[in-house]
C-alpha cells in the first residue's frame, strides 16, 4: 500500500514538478487508445461487413463440387439431403455460376454477365443471402426467367417482362462447351448490397438450365449454422467422410486473396499506430529517467529508514502502471463511446468541410458504424503497458543497479 | 521585443557547451525520434502514391487512354503525328473495344475485348507490360489475340495454342457463335485486376465482331503534365479539325477506382494526422524538460530585466530548429530509402502472399512534394501549438523563487 | 548634483500564510539619493531582503509606493518592470547566482544583451569589467571552476555591465571567507565610488557598513539612520 501510495504521489502530486509531465504521457495514452480503437473498431465493421456480404451472397459459407468425370449414381437431390444431414450445416443450394452474353433487343443493349443458376428456393427461405437480398422490382424468378442486378438491369436499360437473349456455353455434343442460345424473361430486379454482384449477375432457377450447362459443373453452396461460420473444421471432415472425393472449400479459401488483402491492410493499421505509443513510451522513459534523477535523495532517505531495496523498483514501476491504466482506460472509454457515435461526429465534420468546399466529402458521408472487438482492445491495452514497463526500466535501469544510497555519492 | 536576446539564448540552447552531455544528448535524440516518426509516413506515402499512380497509369495507358474521342472513324493514321496539333498530345490511337467470353476447354473468363494495331504499343505504353511472343501478328484467317499471363494461366493455354471466343453480338444479330482465335503472345502488366480481364486484339479482326458505330473510339494520351487539361485539349482538336466530339475522359471510365483512391488517400492522411498529434505531444514535452532544467536561468534571466515574451521565443525557437532538424532528417532519410523500395517490393512480390495481387508492387517511384510539404507542415504546427501552450510555464516562474529568502 | 532616486512612500508588505497575516515592513518612508551608499543592517528575517526586493521591483509593496527617479513602480507593466529592472538596476546576491552553463564573460554579457546590445559591443564592455576587476585570465571559465570570490567579482561586473543607476546588493559577502570577503568590499565600494553609481546594500558585516555613507538598522518593521 505504501509503495503504490508513494507511486501515486510521484505521479501527480501537486508539489511535485513531474505532475505535469506525469499528465501530458497521460493524455497522450488515452489520445493514442481512442485513436487506435476508433480506426480498428472502423475497419473491423467494415471488413466484417463486406466479408459477411461477400460469404453471403457470393461465395457461401462452403463450396462443395465434385471431379467432373466422376460417374455418380447419385443424383442432386440425393447430395442435396447428404450434405444438409451433415451437423452443422443449415441450408444447401446447389448451382452453377458462368459467364453469358446477354441482348436486350427491346434496347440493342448488350454486354457480359455472370449467371447464376440456383434452386429458387434460396429466395422463398431464410437463408443469409435472402436476408440480405432485395428485391426491388418484380418477383424472384422461376424457370426461363431470370431476375438481375440493378446496375445489371440499367447497363441493358431491362424493363420487367423483356425478352432476352442469353447465349451460355453448354456441354456440347463433341466438345466440352459450345454456346446455347436461349431465350429468358426478365421477371425481377434485386439489390445486394455487393456492387460488383449487382453489376455483374443474372439469377434463374436450376431447371431447365442445368441440364443445358451440365449437371457436372453443379457447385453445392453451404450456409453454416452459426458458431460453425469461422470453425468449420468439424464440419468439413463430415463431409469429407461422407463424400470423399469431392474438393471442399471454405469462404476463406474461395477468398483467399481478398481475405489475405483485408488482414494485410489490418495488420499495417496496427503497425502505423502503434508507432504512436513508441513516441509515448520514449517520452515515459525520458520522465521516469528524470525524476529518478530528481528523487534520489528521497530515495536514499527511505532506504537509510528501512526500505527494501525492491521499494523503488516497484515505485517507479507502478507509477507507469497507474499512468498506462488510466491513460488506457480513459482511451478506451472515449473510443468505445466516440466509436457509438462516429456517424455523428463524421456528420458534423462532413458539415464542416462542407462550409468551405460546398460538396460533400463521400468518406465523412459515409454512414460509419463500429465494431469494438474486446479481445483486440485488450490485446493492445497489454501490449501498451508492456512497452510502457518496458521503456521505463530503460529509463531507469542504473537504478536497479546500484544502491539508491550510492547515487548521493556524486553529490 | 529584444530578438537579438533572444535569438543568442535560443542558440545557446541548441548549442550547449562544455559538460552539458544531457542537453546535448536530449536534443540529439529529440531530433532523432522526430526522424523516426517521419521516416514510415514519408515510405508510406511514397508507397502509396506511386501505387497509385501506376494503378492510374496501368488503366490509362492500356485500358481507357486519358481521352476517349466518340467518332467511328479514324481521325488520323497511324503515322500522324498528334502532337503537332497540341504540344500536350502523346499519342492517338483508333480502337475497337468490346466484351466478350472467352473460354477453353473447360474454363471461361469474360473479358474486355481491345482491337488495337500494332503501333497502339508505343514506348509509352511498352513501360506498362512485358510480353512473350509476337503480339497480334496475324497467320491465317484465325483471330489474333495477345492474352494476359493471368487469363492464359486460368485457360490453361500457351503461344502457338488457340481459344475461342463468343462476343456479345450487334443489335442485328440473335445468334451468337464462338469464334477460334491464335494466341500470339501472352503480356504481363504486374496488375492482377488489369491482367484478369483485358485481351488485346488485332484491330482488323476486332472490327469484324463489334461494329464500329458503337465500339469504335479514337484513344488520346496526353503527356504527364496536362492531365488536368483534358478539356482544353479536346477543345483544341475540335479547333484545329473543326469539329465536335463527344468525348469522356478517364476519370470518368474509372470513377470506382478513382474514388476508391481519393478515399484511400483521406484515409492514410487521416492516419498519419494522428500519428503527428501524438507526436507534437512529444515535442512540447521536450519544450518542458528544457524549461524545467533551467528553471533557476529563466528566474535570473527575468530578474536581469527578460522579459516573458524574449524567454518564450528563445525556448520556442530551439525547440522548433530541434524539431525542423528532426524532420528535414526524416523526410531526406525516409526519401532516400523510399527510393530503394523497389527492391522491398520485389521480394514482398516473389513472398506469394495471395493478399498482394490486389496491390501493385511494381510501380515508378513518385515523390509528391504536395503530400510530403503537407505533412511537414502539419508537424511543424502541430508542434508550434503544443510547445506554445508548454511555454505558459515560463509565465509563472517567479525571479523571487530563486533568491533564497531569509 | 544628488537627486533623488528612489522613494518609499509609506510602504507595507504583509505576507499571507493560510489564516496567517505575517507584516514584514509597516508604513515605511525612505529616500535614495543618487551617489550615495547606503547599508542596512537588522536581524536575520527582519525584512532586509524583501526591502531591497521591492526596491528593484522583484517584488511589490501590499500597500503604499515605491518610485524611482519620479516614476512609480507599481504603475509599470511586466514589460516596463522588466526594461526597469535591466537598465536601472544592478544586483548582487549573496550567493553570486550565476549561469553555470555559461562561461564568465557570457554571463557578464546577458544584461548588455537583453538590452539589445550587439554582442561584440556587450563582449567589449564585459571584458572591460573583467579585466577591471582581475579576472582578464578567466573570461571562459564557468562558474563551477571559479572560486568563491571570483563568482562574486563576475556578479559585480554582470551588475555594472548596462551602467545602472542602482546598485543593489543582498549580503554581498554573505558566504565568503574573511579573505575574500574584503577583496569584494573593496572592490564593490570602489568601484560604486568611480562609476558614480549608488548602492543599497544589505549586510551584517559591520567593516563593510562602515564603508557607506549611510547606514540604517530595520527594526520592528521600520528604517532608523544609524549613527
Amino acid at each position: 500500500m505504501f509503495t503504490l501510495k508513494l507511486a501515486w504521489r510521484y505521479a501527480f502530486s501537486r508539489s511535485n514538478r513531474h505532475r505535469s509531465a506525469t499528465i501530458v504521457i497521460m493524455l497522450g495514452i488515452a489520445v493514442g487508445m481512442l485513436a487506435i480503437i476508433i480506426m480498428l473498431s472502423l475497419m473491423n465493421r467494415l471488413q466484417s461487413d463486406l466479408l459477411d456480404q461477400v460469404k453471403s451472397i457470393e461465395s457461401f459459407h462452403v463450396q462443395v463440387t465434385f471431379p467432373a468425370n466422376e460417374s455418380d449414381a447419385r443424383t442432386v437431390d440425393d447430395i442435396v439431403a447428404a450434405l444438409r444431414g451433415t451437423p452443422g450445416v443449415a441450408q444447401v443450394y446447389p448451382q452453377v455460376n458462368t459467364q453469358v452474353l446477354i441482348q436486350n433487343p427491346a434496347t440493342n443493349r448488350s454486354t457480359t454477365a455472370r449467371l447464376r443458376i440456383i434452386d429458387s428456393s434460396i429466395w422463398k427461405t431464410e437463408n443469409p443471402f435472402s436476408d440480405r437480398t432485395h428485391m426491388v422490382r418484380g418477383s424472384y424468378p422461376t424457370p426461363l426467367h431470370i431476375a438481375t442486378g440493378t446496375a445489371l438491369a440499367t447497363k441493358l436499360s431491362l424493363a420487367l417482362g423483356d425478352s432476352i437473349n442469353m447465349t451460355v456455353l453448354g456441354a456440347g455434343k463433341t466438345v466440352v462447351l459450345a454456346p446455347t442460345t436461349i431465350a429468358v424473361t426478365a421477371s425481377g430486379v434485386f439489390r445486394t448490397g455487393l456492387p460488383e454482384f449487382d453489376s455483374s449477375t443474372l439469377v434463374t432457377d436450376l431447371d431447365p438450365l442445368v441440364s443445358t450447362i451440365g449437371a457436372k459443373r453443379i457447385m453445392y453452396g453451404l450456409y453454416l449454422e452459426d458458431g460453425y461460420v469461422d470453425n468449420s473444421k468439424q464440419v468439413l471432415r463430415s463431409i469429407t467422410e461422407t463424400f470423399p472425393s469431392a474438393t471442399i472449400r471454405t469462404w476463406q479459401q474461395v477468398n483467399s486473396a481478398f481475405y489475405s488483402a483485408l488482414t494485410l491492410e489490418k495488420v499495417l493499421m496496427y503497425l502505423f499506430l502503434f508507432f504512436m505509443f513508441i513516441i509515448l513510451a520514449v517520452n515515459m522513459k525520458n520522465a521516469s529517467s528524470r525524476l529518478l534523477h530528481v528523487k534520489q535523495r528521497e530515495l536514499a532517505i527511505l532506504r537509510a529508514v528501512g526500505a527494501q531495496k525492491t521499494t523503488a523498483t516497484k515505485v517507479f514501476l507502478g507509477q507507469t502502471i497507474i499512468i498506462t491504466v488510466l491513460g488506457e482506460t480513459l482511451g478506451i472509454i472515449g473510443g468505445v463511446y466516440l466509436g457509438k457515435y462516429i456517424g455523428n461526429v463524421f456528420s458534423w465534420l462532413n458539415s464542416l468541410q462542407y462550409l468551405f468546399t460546398r460538396r460533400d466529402n463521400l468518406l465523412l458521408a459515409y454512414p460509419f458504424t463500429t465494431e469494438v472487438k474486446a479481445m483486440e482492445v485488450a490485446l493492445i491495452a497489454i501490449s501498451v503497458l508492456v512497452l510502457s514497463l518496458g521503456f521505463t526500466y530503460l529509463g531507469c535501469r542504473r537504478l536497479f543497479r546500484k544502491e539508491p544510497m550510492e547515487m548521493l555519492y556524486h553529490d | 521585443m529584444n530578438m537579438r536576446f533572444s535569438m543568442w539564448l535560443s542558440g545557446r540552447l541548441l548549442v550547449p557547451k562544455g559538460e552539458s552531455k544531457y542537453a546535448r544528448l536530449r536534443l540529439v535524440r529529440s531530433a532523432a525520434l522526430i526522424a523516426i516518426v517521419m521516416i514510415p509516413l514519408v515510405l508510406a506515402l511514397i508507397f502509396m502514391d506511386g501505387m497509385m499512380n501506376g494503378i492510374t497509369d496501368k488503366y490509362i495507358l492500356l485500358q481507357d487512354g486519358h481521352i476517349q474521342l466518340h467518332v467511328e472513324d479514324p481521325l488520323f493514321d497511324s503515322q500522324y503525328d498528334v502532337s503537332a496539333i497540341d504540344p500536350r498530345l502523346e499519342s492517338a490511337d483508333y480502337v475497337v473495344s468490346g466484351y466478350g467470353i472467352v473460354y477453353s476447354r473447360d474454363t471461361t473468363a469474360e473479358v474486355r475485348i481491345k482491337g488495337v494495331d500494332i503501333s497502339y504499343f508505343n514506348e509509352n505504353r511498352m513501360t506498362q507490360l512485358e510480353f512473350t511472343g509476337e503480339p497480334l501478328k496475324k497467320e491465317g484467317s484465325l483471330a489474333a489475340v495477345m492474352l494476359s499471363t493471368t487469363i492464359a494461366q486460368k485457360l490453361g493455354v500457351e503461344v502457338g495454342q488457340r481459344v475461342a471466343f463468343m462476343v456479345v453480338p450487334d443489335s442485328y444479330s440473335s445468334v451468337v457463335r464462338p469464334v477460334l482465335a491464335n494466341v500470339t503472345a501472352l503480356y504481363d502488366s504486374g496488375y492482377h485486376e488489369l491482367d484478369s480481364s483485358l485481351l488485346f486484339m488485332n484491330r482488323d479482326d476486332a472490327m469484324r465482331y463489334f461494329p464500329k458505330d458503337r465500339n469504335a473510339y479514337t484513344e488520346l494520351l496526353v503527356s504527364r503534365d496536362h492531365v488536368d487539361d483534358l478539356g482544353a485539349i479536346v477543345a483544341t482538336l475540335e479547333s484545329a479539325m473543326d469539329k465536335n466530339f463527344p468525348y469522356a475522359t478517364w476519370d470518368e471510365f474509372n470513377g470506382t477506382v478513382y474514388q476508391n483512391f481519393i478515399t484511400s488517400r483521406q484515409v492514410i492522411l487521416l492516419v498519419f494526422m494522428m500519428i503527428l498529434l501524438v507526436a507534437g505531444v512529444y515535442v512540447s514535452s521536450i519544450a518542458q524538460e528544457m524549461i524545467q532544467d533551467s528553471m533557476q536561468s529563466i528566474a535570473l534571466f527575468k530578474t536581469l530585466g527578460a522579459t516573458n515574451s524574449n524567454l518564450s521565443w528563445a525556448y520556442f525557437c530551439s525547440v522548433m530548429v530541434v524539431t525542423s532538424i528532426g524532420l528535414v532528417a526524416g523526410v531526406s532519410l525516409g526519401l532516400l530509402i523510399g527510393s530503394q523500395i523497389g527492391v522491398l517490393l520485389h521480394w514482398l512480390g516473389n513472398s506469394g502472399l495471395a493478399g498482394l495481387q490486389y496491390y501493385l508492387l511494381d510501380f515508378r517511384i513518385v515523390i509528391s512534394w504536395r503530400d510530403i510539404l503537407a505533412i511537414s507542415f502539419s508537424m511543424l504546427v502541430i508542434s508550434s501549438v503544443t510547445v506554445r501552450l508548454s511555454l505558459g510555464r515560463i509565465r509563472r516562474i517567479s525571479p523571487l523563487e530563486m533568491l533564497q529568502q531569509d | 548634483m544628488t537627486k533623488e532616486l528612489l522613494r518609499f512612500h509609506t510602504v507595507t508588505k504583509t505576507f499571507v500564510s493560510g489564516q496567517s497575516q505575517l507584516v514584514i515592513l509597516e508604513d515605511l518612508d525612505f529616500v535614495l539619493y543618487s551617489g550615495t551608499s547606503v547599508a542596512i543592517t537588522g536581524k536575520s528575517g527582519s525584512g532586509k531582503s524583501t526591502l531591497l526586493n521591492i526596491a528593484g521591483g522583484l517584488d511589490k509593496p501590499s500597500a503604499g509606493s515605491v518610485s524611482f527617479l519620479g516614476r512609480e513602480l507599481g504603475a509599470l507593466n511586466d514589460k516596463e518592470l522588466s526594461a526597469f529592472r535591466n537598465r536601472h538596476i544592478g544586483f548582487v546576491f549573496q550567493s553570486h547566482i550565476l549561469l553555470d552553463d555559461f562561461t564568465a564573460l557570457e554571463n557578464v554579457c546577458v544584461p548588455a544583451l537583453i538590452r539589445g546590445a550587439r554582442q561584440a559591443d556587450a563582449v567589449k564592455r564585459a571584458k572591460e569589467l573583467l579585466d577591471r576587476v582581475g579576472l582578464s585570465d578567466r573570461l571562459q571559465h564557468r562558474p563551477q571552476k571559479l572560486s568563491g570570490g571570483e563568482r562574486q567579482r563576475v556578479a559585480i561586473c554582470r551588475a555594472l555591465v548596462n551602467a545602472p543607476d542602482l546598485i543593489i546588493a543582498d549580503e554581498p559577502t554573505g558566504s565568503l571567507d574573511e579573505e575574500s570577503s574584503s577583496g569584494i568590499e573593496t572592490l564593490l565600494t570602489d568601484i560604486v565610488r568611480e562609476e558614480g553609481k549608488t548602492l543599497l546594500m544589505v549586510t551584517h558585516d559591520t567593516q563593510l557598513a562602515s564603508r557607506c555613507s549611510t547606514v540604517y538598522l530595520l527594526h520592528n518593521r521600520t528604517l532608523q539612520e544609524m549613527e
